[in-house]
């Protein structure tokens, strides 16, 4: 296995993007936009799906200019070898931090939710093993475990359904009664709860494929998600009335709670259960686009040599926070920034490409 | 060597961290059911049935304790038994009818937070204290946490109560459009009795319902599970008495609730409930003749239509919105719904029933 040199197929890219974005955010992605906007927090997770897509088309259009490269590779040519690695050790940074929150985040749902005695460093520690392991074999055995692991995304859909078993439509209407300034600013949670399709910054050099399948494809696993959140968000609203879904952090499990089958009971354990692997593969992406740029900065030619060690102090970073406000505090303040690391400095990037390639086409 | 080390350490993490968060059934004391009460000095008397071991689950205990909240109650009972309460298995919650009458949430907080706490429970109220119910001595071997449940259950298929537990009634305990009832107990010497619903105004019981009316109640907020029986009295000089009632049960219906509203804003609701019948008992036979048949739709409807309108007045004097009026309100006419002040104009709105009764079978006999 030879890194850098093999390449992933454009379904296999629809894969990583659906499954980097679906991760830990889904269990409370209803109550968070709710806290916003309300039972319209469905109609802020539409909205935000089209700023993603206009975040994705950003990423593409930038990507597209340099189409061998990486964002680490070609940051230093467009901004300048030394604000160029200053950008590129801010990216490590921010994306060995989201692993870090991704970790936080779902040790201590697990913990909350299952088991309460195990500590942290245990069920991260397992988490962060299998996912070194697959993040130093290679990016297509990644695509892989992620096309594999999608039967998932069935499970999930499938046991939300069985909610509307026991819903309340009503609880929705009027629809738009918030407003569309807070159905605005409910989406900006949303988006925080649906990145992952950053991963195209990085691996855009490695599908085979034309540009322009490539954007259709992203397209299309952001319009997937967006749905499938959509959904969740729409039967935690009508399952839950407005005045009950602000006491339930996790409505997704809570929901989940009151199911009982012939032979199962405790149908958030099972679905707890699958929602780990979807945590699983976001780390896993994460951890991937960190140790590239680790790689990159330290100029290491195999990026799976430096892995292991991003890997350990991602997981020292995370078993620290324990306290949840701080862990609340720590999640506003990332989200926050990952705006500005997303759309805004891809966009600045893209304007600077176009505006030295107007230049040149000027002086030359 | 290395490898050696490594698949070590892959076999103690497989079989070791489990270690932590076991939770072994002989360790445990699943609480089959829970009942609360308090005293007047507004202490909490929790009382759980619990089996006297996990491998006979036949034979029950009750034990009760005293504290400051449902929590310390449970935290002092386990200094009574000898395993760790558990109520991931706990099938009913029956509360009092003081405690319900103060506000139920903060006595359930203990099951909404636990993760482990079973959300499928049903719940009641008794008129009799939790203690005195589950301490009744049924005939036979019977469990009395079983006995409970099963006791609702088939309240809940003959339509005496709708089917709720502890998650569902949950949303309308905070939705300001919408209540809940739940089925009312009562002890007798060796049973345990469903006497009617408890109407509930968000998390505080205002009210009752007899069985009847409870079953009215039910098929006027369209909840009707397998079937419904009726029996109405229409006429007074037969005898013997029998003849002077019908039986009735209900195979189909259909519900039409309609919210219009007056010159100054006012809603008025019409519920429209079609009630599609068999008869079940009715001596005076004749149900061939097309005639007999009318008259007798015609009667019950009228009887139903009484019936109904006695129900609603209970339920807008326990300021219980059982059928989601306010919620309707909310969805469907938002601007109109902030002009009220729903606590107080519910009980003075105009809700308007009225029952068709079309017979449709009669059973192997005229």
């Amino acid at each position: 296995m030879k890194n850098g040199t093999s390449k992933i197929t454009v379904l296999q890219l629809f894969f990583i993007i659906v499954q980097t974005q679906i991760g830990v955010g889904v269990l409370s992605l209803p109550y968070t936009v709710f806290n916003v906007s309300g039972t319209d927090g469905w109609i802020s997770i539409l909205l935000s799906g089209f700023f993603i897509q206009l975040a994705i088309f950003i990423i593409w259009q930038l990507n597209r200019s340099y189409p061998n490269e990486t964002l680490y590779d070609y940051t230093p040519r467009v901004i300048g070898k030394y604000f160029g690695s200053i950008l590129n050790l801010l990216y490590t940074l921010f994306f060995s931090i989201t692993a870090a929150l991704v970790l936080v985040l779902f040790s201590n749902t697990v913990k909350t939710w299952a088991f309460p005695l195990t500590p942290s460093w245990i069920i991260i520690g397992f988490l962060m093993g299998i996912c070194t392991y697959l993040v130093v074999a290679d990016l297509v055995i990644m695509a892989r475990f992620y096309v594999l692991v999608s039967i998932i995304i069935l499970v999930f859909v499938g046991l939300v359904v069985y909610a509307h078993s026991e819903a309340n439509y009503l609880y929705v209407f009027p629809l738009g009664k918030e407003g569309l300034i807070n159905m605005i600013k409910g989406s900006k949670e949303a988006v925080i709860s649906m990145l992952g399709f950053e991963m195209l910054l990085v691996i855009f050099p490695f599908i085979k494929g034309k540009d322009i399948e490539k954007l259709k494809m992203a397209t299309y696993s952001n319009i997937f998600v967006t749905m499938i959140y959509t959904f969740i968000a729409f039967t935690s609203y009508v399952f839950f009335s407005p005045a009950e879904i602000v006491l339930v952090p996790e409505p997704v499990l809570y929901m989940m709670k009151e199911f009982s089958f012939v032979i199962l009971e405790r149908i958030d354990l099972i679905f707890l259960s699958f929602w780990i692997i979807a945590v699983g593969t976001s780390v896993m992406s994460y951890l991937y686009l960190a140790s590239k740029g680790v790689a990159k900065l330290f100029s290491v030619r195999k990026e799976s040599k430096v892995v292991p060690y991003v890997a350990f102090f991602i997981f020292i970073g995370s078993i620290i926070p324990t306290n949840h406000l701080l862990i609340d505090r720590l999640s506003e303040i990332i989200g926050n920034i990952s705006i500005l690391f997303i759309p805004i400095i891809p966009l600045f990037l893209l304007a600077l490409t176009f505006w030295t390639k107007r230049k040149r086409r000027e002086t030359g | 060597m290395k490898v050696h080390f490594i698949l070590l350490l892959i076999l103690f993490g497989l079989v070791g961290t489990g270690c932590w968060d076991t939770s072994m059934l002989k360790d445990k004391s699943l609480i089959q059911g829970a009942g609360l009460d308090i005293t007047e000095e507004g202490k909490i008397v929790s009382t759980l049935i619990i089996p006297t071991d996990n491998k006979n689950m036949g034979e029950e205990l009750i034990k009760s304790s005293v504290g400051n909240t449902p929590r310390e109650t449970r935290v002092s009972m386990d200094r009574k038994v000898q395993e760790r309460l558990d109520a991931s298995k706990n099938k009913i919650v029956v509360l009092s009818e003081a405690l319900a009458r103060e506000g139920i949430f903060p006595f359930l907080d203990i099951y909404y937070r636990d993760p482990r706490s079973a959300l499928i429970a049903r719940v009641a109220v008794s008129k009799m204290a939790p203690i005195d119910l589950f301490s009744i001595k049924l005939p036979g071997q019977q469990p009395m946490s079983k006995y409970i449940t099963d006791l609702i259950e088939s309240a809940e298929n003959l339509s005496f109560t709708p089917q709720y537990n502890l998650q569902l009634i949950c949303p309308m305990m905070f939705d300001p459009g919408e209540d809940f009832v739940v089925p009312l107990l009562d002890g007798g010497k060796d049973e345990i009795v469903v006497t009617g619903l408890a109407l509930f105004d968000g998390m505080f019981m205002k009210g009752e319902l007899n069985p009847t009316e409870g079953l009215m109640y039910t098929l006027l907020s369209n909840q009707m599970k397998r079937e419904a029986t009726i029996t109405q009295k229409i006429n007074n000089n037969n005898s013997p008495s029998p003849a002077n009632y019908v039986t009735l049960i209900v195979r189909k219906m259909k519900r039409n609730l309609e919210i219009t509203f007056d010159e100054q804003d006012n809603p008025y609701v019409n519920i429209h409930l079609i009630l599609k019948v068999a008869v079940f008992e009715y001596p005076q036979d004749n149900l061939h003749k097309p005639e007999e048949n009318i008259k007798l739709n015609n009667i019950l409807s009228d009887k139903l239509t009484h019936l109904s309108e006695q129900v609603i007045g209970k339920m807008q004097e326990a300021n219980c919105d059982g059928f989601g009026i306010g919620r309707r309100l909310m969805a469907f006419h938002p601007d109109k719904w902030k002009q009220y002040n729903w606590e107080e104009d519910y009980s003075n709105i105009t809700i308007e029933p009225k029952v068709t009764v079309e017979i449709i079978r009669h059973g192997i006999i005229n």
